[in-house]
């Protein structure tokens, strides 16, 4: 007793390896579940325990069997496949070329709002493919009051930041989310059993304050390049342009 | 009235329910094994076919079977993955419209009907005094089953349609389907492990004794620094929170654990808009967009993440601290 390997922090290299394998994206489920084994092994947990002490594949098994309501979504997907069968994707599109026409911040705006409400409506959709590229990038760029590459280089990352933006804080308003099921899942775990509904409404203020922000930081963008048009710029002012304001 | 009324939230909160779901999912990916299986020219068919296959039983059969056995099947399940038995795409493209196109708004009934009736449930639970959590659970379950059967009407489809369609988004996305499932469970074995002590002692010994905000800080901060690092916020959070968000901030000052966790949740998300370890996000839409600057999107995100980072000890000192 009382060696090196005694020191307790040993267990902490498990955390070390999701860190390193996450980070060198090594295949996720590998990385995550060689963590929790190594932990558990350093941690001197068995394999297989008894009632009294539950050892690795119980714990695992329990936890997977316990959280199976995270995926429980799968069961959606039939019905989304179907419905892009259907030509979801283009009536999306069709309901969002409504932006069309309006100015600059109101289409990134608008593109934030709408990712919000499909997330709170629990649409699981792939923003950047299914409407960021197709759709609204162009839709930017065509709000622009000039035609330089730079300012829609610069346009099209606010697009995309647009589409994390609601995408991120939006999906926590469903109840039923991925998110809100594995926060809840964690913390029935470490013994705070929680609501669901709960975790949706507590989601609220992030949700309000971001809009708000990037609100914000939109009519920054679009105020400054509609400034840089007053006054006739080489293109190289432009692309230096972004760590100037916003 | 009360009676009908108690009905519906007995039946929403008793096991069976839930688990009919689970069996239910089960079947599905039987269903998708067997399409897999069946594909001839594909190539390590047997392996991806077992892999759903597998994942099929720990769905419908995990509440039965002893939790070892279940531990070596997601241990095998992981196996598979690793050894590349089951295709990855890591950026799922939008399934093209294959010559069916549907006039009007009918696409959008079936997506609309999983939320809507995920909200009835959740609604009926609330009304009969019953558990809204997880009425807003076997809402979205029926809600699947049910939007399934509105496509089929609605898009003159066949059940061999809905199987088909349902097996190319899960497989387009793969095992990465798993992976909050597995981060949960990590978090459990980190618990069983006693990481969040140790975490606890850790960053306990940096924040001032006593103090909420300083604990809220030190978790907030964990948990937007740890996503960074990772490139993903769901393993943070199973890592942090069990660390550091319960021990030093829900624990000793007893606060709201669903807002502070979600406040967890969000500050990781900051996290997530500066970093390029979140490639999906933040890498993949350079290539998508055409743009030159690899670190485009970030350079625009992250004013945003550091504005909205400090709102999120605002929100906690306001809503989630004891006036």
């Amino acid at each position: 007793m009382g060696g090196w390997w005694d020191w307790p922090a040993w267990k902490l290299l498990g955390v070390v390896v999701l860190i390193v394998g996450l980070a060198r994206r090594w295949p996720a489920g590998p990385v995550v579940l060689g963590a929790g084994l190594v932990t558990a092994g350093l941690a001197g947990l068995p394999f297989v325990g008894d009632n009294a002490r539950p050892g690795m594949l119980d714990t695992l098994g329990k936890a997977f069997v316990e959280n199976r309501v995270i995926t429980l979504y799968l069961l959606t997907l039939p019905a989304v496949g179907l419905s892009e069968r259907m030509g979801l994707h283009s009536v999306m599109a069709r309901l969002m070329g409504r932006l069309s026409g309006v100015s600059l911040a109101r289409v990134l705006i608008g593109f934030q709002v709408a990712r919000v409400v499909m997330g709170a409506l629990g649409l699981r959709l792939q923003g950047h493919v299914a409407f960021g590229r197709p759709m609204v990038a162009p839709m930017a760029t065509a709000a622009l009051p000039t035609a330089s590459p730079a300012h829609a280089a610069e346009v099209k990352a606010a697009v995309a930041a647009a589409e994390n933006y609601g995408n991120f804080f939006g999906q926590n308003l469903f109840p039923a989310s991925a998110g809100c099921l594995l926060v809840a899942g964690v913390l029935r775990g470490a013994g705070y059993p929680v609501d669901v509904v709960k975790l949706s409404l507590a989601a609220i203020p992030v949700v309000v304050v971001s809009l708000g922000l990037a609100s914000v930081q939109f009519v920054w963008l679009a105020r400054r390049l509609e400034r840089l048009k007053a006054q006739p710029t080489d293109t190289s002012a432009g692309a230096t342009g972004g760590d100037r304001h916003g | 009235m009360a009676d009908s009324s108690s009905v519906v939230a007995r039946a929403i909160t008793h096991p069976a329910t839930l688990e009919t779901a689970f069996a239910l999912i089960g079947a599905l990916l039987w269903g998708y094994a067997v399409q897999v299986a069946g594909h001839r020219q594909r190539a390590g068919r047997w392996l991806a076919a077992a892999y759903w296959f597998v994942l099929g039983a720990l769905f419908g059969f995990g509440a039965w079977l002893p939790h070892w056995v279940s531990g070596l099947l997601v241990v095998l399940l992981v196996g598979i993955e690793a050894g590349g038995g089951v295709r990855l795409q890591a950026t799922p493209a939008p399934s093209s419209p294959t010559g069916l196109m549907v006039q009007g708004l009918r696409a959008l009934w079936p997506v609309l009907t999983i939320p809507g009736v995920t909200f009835v449930v959740a609604g009926l639970a609330a009304l009969s005094g019953g558990d809204v959590g997880r009425g807003a659970v076997i809402g979205l379950a029926i809600g699947g089953i049910l939007a399934s059967g509105v496509a089929l009407v609605a898009g003159r489809l066949t059940g061999r349609a809905a199987l088909d369609a349902g097996r190319r988004l899960t497989e387009d996305i793969g095992p990465l389907h798993l992976l909050p499932q597995l981060l949960a469970s990590l978090g459990l074995l980190f618990t069983a492990a006693g990481i969040g002590e140790l975490l606890a002692g850790a960053v306990g010994s940096v924040v001032p004794q006593g103090s909420a905000v300083g604990a809220a800080v030190a978790y907030f901060l964990s948990m937007t620094l740890f996503t960074a690092l990772v490139g993903n916020s769901f393993a943070a959070f199973s890592v942090i929170t069990t660390g550091i968000g319960v021990p030093l901030v829900i624990a000793p000052f007893g606060l709201d654990p669903a807002f502070v966790a979600i406040l967890g949740l969000t500050a990781g998300s900051c996290g997530t808009l500066c970093t390029p370890m979140a490639a999906n996000f933040n890498l993949l839409p350079v290539g998508l967009y055409g743009l030159a600057d690899n670190y485009a999107v970030i350079r625009f995100q992250w004013r945003l993440a550091v504005a909205l980072w400090p709102a999120h000890i605002l929100i906690f000192s306001l809503f989630v601290l004891p006036r």
